[in-house]
């Protein structure tokens, strides 16, 4: 048997009352739930835990995936590869082509949906994704219950959770898009660089009825803008040239104005996806 | 902590350090020495094991994760007849697989013809990327991985009939 460091305490619930409970007895406990997170930060042969670790993998109902005419709901444990192949019918495309660039591959067995979107470093794919789709999230501690949207789950990069909440489930609305396009573009020069972009379109007899695009930068920079969205509802497809432009510059000067931190090359990068977003609905 | 779980087909029961990394408990109390540690991140992917059937990089997994589950490492898996087919179509193929990648590679490519009936070459990319080395190229394993499927399905639908 080898040497170990007792002064850690593990945690391992195995429903969900015991979690809540446990919870509220140790607020200060770290959620150890896919645990990249926090196995990725000790690099050496031991690895390092907090204090205090409360792992809920041994949770079966927080696995599960239910699918109603409406929703579906996603048990926040659920390993990202399950939901892939459990849902590839079910989840939205847009969720889908998020789920799959999570990286790299052999991650997603054991990274966890609700671990994945409650990482402050891990604030665009999925979590746009999700914030697009109007994603809510069940949260949960011994006394109460509430559901929220997901943008209410970070105030200014922190989580919002208070120390005796943990979240529980996440539902997505299912409604039928005539076009939703994600797309991912990294800087190869920094790494942490990802500009990441999602738009879902709704438009019946070639009328744009609905449009939403969410760029998100870094994790940091989260930038919609429905001025934007306004102006090209109601419009009919294809888009005139003119139009385009106009759009674009318009665009182009609200992301000066409004979004003073994106450097130039962000700018660059944002303007032109947008570009191609206005081209691929009109020629879909 | 007492930790059991079913490894190789065998429950086993073994007292341990709950947080040591599952490649570490592996290696030192099973002397499993087929699961290598390289990286320690996970990146590198000659570590991975199957829980519950499912590849999974066993030296970013603590030992208190795998309680009542089942572990395979490539030991258990080389008496199974999957085994043998794999490895015969990887080396008909023209893939040779070295020591450091054999068994992360070999776990990988059984779960993808377990799970699935037909593959796509971006299905065996994806599942591949997870791991690093780059002693054989990526063409000569998809070859050998989709004769491989093949191979299996056949004997499946042989059994069913």
């Amino acid at each position: 048997m080898q040497n170990y460091d007792k002064s850690v305490l593990f945690l391992l619930p195995e429903n969900t009352s015991e979690l809540l409970s446990l919870r509220k007895k140790h607020p200060e406990a770290v959620i150890y739930s896919g645990g990249t997170e926090i196995t990725l930060k000790s690099n050496t042969k031991h690895l390092q835990f907090p204090p205090v670790v409360l792992y809920t993998g041994y949770i079966d109902e927080l696995k599960k995936m239910k699918k109603t005419e409406r929703y579906l709901e996603i048990g926040a444990c659920t390993a990202i590869n399950k939901i892939i192949d459990k849902g590839k019918r079910v989840i939205p495309e847009i969720l889908l082509k998020s789920l799959e660039s999570v990286n790299p591959p052999n991650f997603r067995n054991i990274t966890t949906i609700g671990g994945f979107i409650c990482s402050s470093t891990n604030r665009n794919s999925v979590f746009t994704v999700l914030a697009i789709l109007d994603a809510r999230l069940e949260i949960r501690s011994a006394a109460s219950s509430r559901w929220i949207g997901i943008n209410q789950l970070f105030s200014e990069g922190i989580l919002t959770l208070a120390p005796d909440e943990i979240l529980l489930r996440i539902r997505i609305f299912l409604k039928d898009y005539t076009y939703n396009f994600y797309r991912e573009v990294e800087n190869s020069n920094v790494s942490e660089e990802k500009i990441t972009f999602s738009a879902l379109v709704n438009s019946p007899k070639d009328n744009i009825s609905f449009m939403k695009f969410v760029f998100s930068i870094s994790s940091s920079e989260i930038i919609r803008d429905k001025e934007i969205e306004s102006e090209l509802v109601g419009l009919g497809l294809p888009l005139n040239r003119k139009t385009m432009d106009i759009t674009i510059n318009h665009f182009s000067d609200r992301l000066s104005k409004k979004y003073k931190n994106i450097s130039d090359y962000q700018k660059y990068i944002v303007l032109n996806l947008f570009r191609w977003f206005l081209m691929k609905i009109n020629y879909y | 902590m007492i930790l059991n779980f079913l490894l190789n087909n065998q429950d086993v029961s073994v007292e341990t350090d709950p947080g040591i990394r599952l490649s570490t408990l592996l290696r030192e109390n099973f002397n499993l020495l087929e699961t290598k540690e390289n990286c320690y991140r996970g990146h590198c992917g000659s570590c991975t094991v199957l829980i519950n059937n499912t590849p999974a990089p066993s030296c970013i997994i603590p030992a208190f994760t795998v309680r009542g589950k089942e572990v395979v490492t490539l030991e258990g898996f080389i008496n199974m007849e999957e085994y043998e087919i794999i490895t015969k179509s990887l080396k008909n193929a023209g893939s040779d697989l070295c020591n450091y990648c054999r068994q992360g590679r070999i776990l990988v490519i059984y779960s993808l013809i377990n799970n699935n009936m037909e593959l796509t070459d971006n299905q065996i990319f994806q599942a591949l990327s997870g791991n690093r080395c780059e002693c054989t190229d990526f063409k000569s394993l998809k070859k050998g991985i989709k004769h491989a499927l093949l191979t299996v399905n056949r004997k499946k639908r042989a059994k069913l009939r």
